[in-house]
């Protein structure tokens, strides 16, 4: 049986529109719940990572420990059910013929629903008390982008609401249970101040309340605004127009916002050339947030 | 005419997230028409106001003809909504109406055709196929999911052909005729491992995995032989690829990653365009120079990755930077906007 998880153990999930900052936003929220003295897990989902660019080097299934209190991880759907398999078949000659066995190994690769349950399972496994525990205070998962994100998140009650018998189907209604559990799992949604990225913010977030009934935090990343001078609107030339535009971006944006009653929070824009700095910068900043995390 | 629109009947845009890809495959729809070609962008998870530009917005089928449009030619645009584009398929390929309806009442089938598991990547190939071999138009631009890796794009549908092998439909279909010794031996291990997963999983789930093989074992066939046609259709010289990155460092090593992997595979990239580059400012007054200097700096190192992003491509493979519009153009003025700024860059290639 699992150990009791500890009990101030929360979960972040981070989604967003492509493109908008998503994954530097995670892992400054990463880094400052670090910097607290706070064991933290990041975890980027998919194959292939962005912060292999970020901080030149491969990451893997396996935490890595990036900095003090701060491990990364890539959880692969493949992996993620290759581990909670061989936990639940001890016997390691099934484990092997398991693996070996090329129909389960295209089932395992493309059955539809499996990989993505097994991560949401390995995920959630501490609080369901079933699997193996992860042992953090905080997890903090830079999921995938909009669309992709909802449907991750409805896959456990789509094979819980047609499979309800079984242990596939009481696992799906646990799974489903801890997310839209808020002492639990909490979401964080980023936005920039642009058109595509508010609307599509607006739309999500709607959704994830409707079908969820998840109010996630809203952060407006790259915003400029704080960092441009008042006398821009009286200056001319090509670099003052590029200024003007930016704030009136902001403007209209964050009143759309304030219009569809989403409360949020600013993250600044960073001319810092490395995103590792870019990350740490951040991360000061959200940790100066009275009400941020 | 632009050189790109006379060489290519397709015109695949690929990317990582939120670099673009469908606004400039829609730009470059306009341009076509504008050149006097009947022309189709197809689609698949469009931002919403995108959507309202293009006519798609309550329309999961079918071409529309996209609105407020004067050009030369023809300007229509279809979105691929994996669900809709799954359903289609099991119904043209399946004769048996009962059969059809126990797939489509599958709880794996349902999580199968939704945009997880690849199925986005085979129903939009698929739509691409169909409208491509329909022959109603003189182009299709397809604008492909967002990918980190544009691989997985290529690489997704095989996973979908791998559940409809016909060992895996055979296995839970319980077929077993002309099975020699060998294949019983094997059966014994599969056995096992199926209790085992009974074990993990429950009864109920694995009637429905038996449920699912059974009832797809009809369009099996046709899924192969698609898988073929599609993969044939893309390394044709009339299919060409535009590769979309954005004015950011990381976006710039990761389109550098997925260039040498295209390298690999063989498939025709035409050229690589960086979109929302920002231009070259005058030095402003001085109460703003704090500022300039800051932004100076920061292109200064997205420059650089350019600069060797630029070097690293084949000879043939020009790299273009787009130019961010100066205001919040939205709808068909801000696409017709960013199309004239890639007809400039379209034109210079003719030259070379």
């Amino acid at each position: 049986m699992a150990a009791e998880p500890k009990n101030n153990c929360k979960i972040y999930l981070v989604s967003g529109k492509g493109g908008v900052g998503k994954s530097t936003v995670a892992a400054a929220i990463g880094h400052s719940f670090a910097s607290r003295g706070l064991k933290t897990l990041l975890i980027e989902l998919g194959y292939n990572s962005y912060f292999n660019y970020v901080f030149g080097r491969k990451f893997s299934f396996q935490p890595y420990n990036i900095k003090p209190n701060l491990d990364l991880a890539i959880w692969s759907g493949e992996e993620c059910l290759k581990e909670f398999i061989s936990y639940y078949i001890r016997l390691s000659t099934v484990v092997d013929l398991f693996f070996e066995n090329k129909i389960m190994k295209t089932l395992v690769k493309a059955a539809p629903a499996l990989q993505e349950l097994a991560i949401l399972g390995k995920l959630t496994s501490g609080f369901r008390k079933i699997g193996p525990e992860l042992n953090y205070d905080r997890i903090v998962v830079d999921a995938f982008s909009s669309g992709h994100f909802l449907s991750l998140l409805r896959v456990p009650k789509g094979i819980s609401d047609t499979i309800s018998l079984g242990p596939m189907g009481q696992q799906s209604a646990n799974i489903h249970k801890t997310l839209i559990n808020s002492e639990i799992c909490n979401y964080v949604w980023v936005s920039t101040c642009e058109e595509l990225p508010v609307q599509e913010s607006l739309e999500f977030i709607g959704l994830l309340n409707t079908d969820f009934n998840v109010t996630p935090k809203l952060i407006l990343n790259k915003i400029l605004r704080p960092q441009i001078p008042n006398m821009v609107d009286r200056a001319s030339g090509k670099f003052a127009s590029y200024l003007q535009n930016i704030k009136k971006r902001e403007d209209w944006s964050t009143a759309e916002f304030v219009k569809n009653s989403k409360n949020y929070v600013e993250s600044p824009f960073s001319f810092h050339a490395s995103v590792e700095e870019r990350i740490q910068y951040l991360s000061e900043v959200y940790s100066s947030y009275e009400s941020f995390v | 005419m632009s050189h790109l629109f006379n060489k290519a009947k397709i015109i695949v845009c690929v990317g990582t997230g939120g670099v673009g890809k469908t606004t400039v495959a829609a730009s470059l729809g306009i341009q076509a028409a504008k050149e006097g070609k009947r022309v189709l962008v197809l689609t698949i998870d469009p931002a919403k106001r995108l959507a309202q530009t293009l006519g798609l917005e309550n329309s999961l089928n079918g071409n529309i003809l996209v609105p407020e449009q004067n050009y030369r030619g023809k300007l229509y645009a279809g979105w691929v909504d994996p669900e809709t584009c799954f359903n289609d398929f099991v119904r043209s390929n399946s004769k048996d109406n009962k059969k059809v309806a126990k797939i489509l009442n599958n709880t794996l089938y349902k999580q199968l055709s939704t945009n997880l598991s690849g199925s986005q990547e085979f129903t939009s190939l698929d739509r691409l196929y169909r409208e491509v071999t329909g022959g109603n138009f003189d182009l299709v631009i397809l604008d492909t999911p967002p990918a980190q890796n544009a691989m997985d794009f290529f690489n997704a549908p095989e996973k979908i052909y791998a559940l409809f092998q016909r060992s895996i439909t055979r296995w839970f279909a319980g077929e077993s005729k002309d099975q020699n010794i060998f294949a019983k031996i094997i059966n014994r291990g599969t056995l096992t491992v199926l209790a085992a997963l009974e074990k993990l999983t429950g009864a109920a789930f694995i009637g429905e995995l038996a449920d699912f093989f059974t009832s797809i074992q009809d369009i099996q066939e046709v899924i192969s032989q698609r898988s073929l046609d599609v993969h044939k259709m893309l390394m044709e010289p009339t299919t060409q690829f535009i590769l979309v990155s954005t004015y950011d460092k990381i976006k710039i090593l990761e389109a550098k990653d997925i260039y040498t992997q295209f390298k690999r595979f063989g498939f025709n990239l035409y050229s690589v365009f960086i979109n929302r580059c920002l231009p070259e400012w005058d030095e402003p007054q001085e109460e703003l120079k704090e500022l300039y200097s800051k932004f100076i700096d920061l292109h200064k190192t997205t420059e650089g990755e350019i600069d060797s992003f630029r070097k690293l491509l084949h000879s043939e493979v020009l790299l273009y930077k787009i130019q961010d519009l100066e205001s919040d153009l939205t709808g068909i003025q801000g696409l017709s906007a960013l199309s004239d700024k890639i007809s400039v860059a379209l034109k210079e290639n003719s030259l070379v």
